[in-house]
């Protein structure tokens, strides 16, 4: 390690890191002043801050808060993450195993198995990362919460599996018309409440943030996609996003709606 | 934190009287009403309660308990849909640490205040939660989910910002002195 390497570094953004550079910057005066300024201005900085203030009355309120933890509710909101997301899984697999054991697509037989698979594999991986990330709530380190792109991906996921659908399809099989949407929206729309009651339950914040809401309703559109998917032989594109792939968005923007009302009654 | 989630209740009053007024100084530094500041940290004890069970007892609290705190900063934030407020004056009951330092030292430390506030919100991050909660840059590098290496990134474009913004606008001998003043007490890495 030399000094151009670290002021290289330094130059352009990077500050330089390591045991190479630990060990060189004990014994280099030169380079040693170049990380003290910023660290005499970081001291500087903690010392115009606000001393540690008393928390007052607080331990009694939050003592009240933990005393009123009861209850069944508060039973399920205490089980570890891990629990409550393998719960809300099974709960979508059960769903998906019943459509496909007394509900299945009539064109099954004959649909190519690659795609049936690729896209429920699709399908489950998202959800089961959407409810990794849902239940976790404030745990969520603060850049993964902030990302932006996630929650419109999970949305819009399902559009993807309707643009794969049509090439597992034999020709001559599966509906190829719009065949109803609105039954199978109703139905898959419908079938995940159960998805979304438990959520609602094991959900530990009291308020739920718009994003989480919306989180809520992406992961109830991409467990209803993957009931659907098994229940399904409709190939049609339009009859896919009007039928399928929208449950998400609609779930998203019925929970919106819902807090918002509730918050203003209250 | 082991005991705690153990069974032993006792050990939450510890875990209180460690954290709340750590709690309450990062919650005052944007808020500064101390009513929602309490609010806010009496929430971050009750999801601590709930979350109990994801708590890896291997693993250091601080750094879990500030990525609680700090998400339920921003989601109150995002409810009141307001941006992040900065006081310059003291909360009432709250003295500043250096209350006792002469007038010059005092506007070199809201100026300080002044240009942070200004700071790209994963900068200022960072050094506050370096600086000022006093998480290694390990532990800031778990609270905000990058590596050490990015958070040491931002910190160091922080600090270039900083004297930027800073330039001919403040008493450097005042800054001088507040920064010598630390070197006695503490010594971070930066």
């Amino acid at each position: 390690m030399e000094c151009a390497e670290i002021r290289s570094g330094f130059a352009s953004g990077r500050v330089p890191d390591g045991p190479a550079v630990s060990a060189h910057v004990q014994a280099c005066p030169h380079c040693r002043v170049l990380f003290e300024s910023d660290a005499r201005l970081g001291r500087a900085l903690a010392l115009g801050q606000l001393a540690a203030p008393e928390p007052g009355q607080l331990f009694e309120a939050v003592s009240r808060d933990l005393q009123a933890e009861t209850g069944p509710r508060a039973r399920l909101r205490s089980l570890a993450t891990s629990t409550r997301v393998m719960a809300l899984l099974v709960l979508a697999v059960t769903l998906t195993a019943y459509q496909l054991l007394a509900n299945r697509r009539p064109d099954f037989a004959s649909y190519s198995p690659g795609v049936f698979w690729g896209i429920a594999t699709l399908l489950f991986a998202a959800l089961a990362a959407g409810a990794w990330k849902l239940l976790r709530g404030p745990l969520t380190p603060l850049d993964s919460s902030r990302a932006g792109w996630v929650l419109p991906l999970w949305l819009a996921l399902p559009a993807l599996a309707a643009l794969l659908a049509p090439l597992g399809a034999q020709a001559g099989e599966g509906v190829t018309g719009w065949g109803g949407p609105f039954a199978c929206f109703g139905y898959g729309a419908a079938l995940v409440i159960p998805l979304l009651l438990w959520w609602w339950l094991s959900e530990r914040r009291d308020s739920v943030p718009l994003a989480g809401l919306v989180a809520a309703g992406a992961v109830a559109g991409l467990a209803a996609n993957l009931v659907l998917h098994a229940h399904c032989p409709s190939v049609h594109l339009g009859h896919l996003l009007l039928g399928h792939a929208s449950i998400g968005v609609a779930w998203a923007v019925g929970l919106g709606l819902l807090s918002g009302r509730l918050q203003r009654s209250r | 934190m082991g005991a705690y989630v153990a069974g032993d209740a006792a050990a939450f009053r510890v875990l209180f009287e460690r954290y709340a007024p750590l709690l309450m100084r990062a919650m005052l530094r944007e808020l500064y009403v101390r009513e929602e500041a309490s609010d806010l940290v009496q929430q971050t004890f009750l999801q601590l309660h709930r979350a109990r069970l994801d708590f890896d007892v291997t693993q250091k609290l601080k750094p879990w308990v500030f990525t609680i705190a700090m998400n339920l900063k921003r989601e109150y934030f995002r409810r009141k849909k307001r941006r992040p407020e900065r006081s310059l004056d003291a909360e009432p009951g709250v003295e500043p640490a250096v209350g006792t330092l002469g007038a010059d030292r005092v506007e070199a430390r809201r100026t300080l205040a002044r240009v942070l506030a200004d700071l790209p919100a994963d900068q200022r991050e960072v050094i506050e939660l370096h600086w000022f909660d006093e998480l290694e840059f390990p532990e800031v590098a778990q609270v905000v989910g990058a590596s050490v290496s990015a958070v040491k990134v931002r910190a160091h474009r922080g600090y270039v910002r900083l004297r930027q913004a800073l330039g001919d606008g403040v008493d450097w001998p005042a800054l001088e002195a507040l920064g010598e003043r630390g070197n006695q007490g503490k010594a971070r890495s930066i």
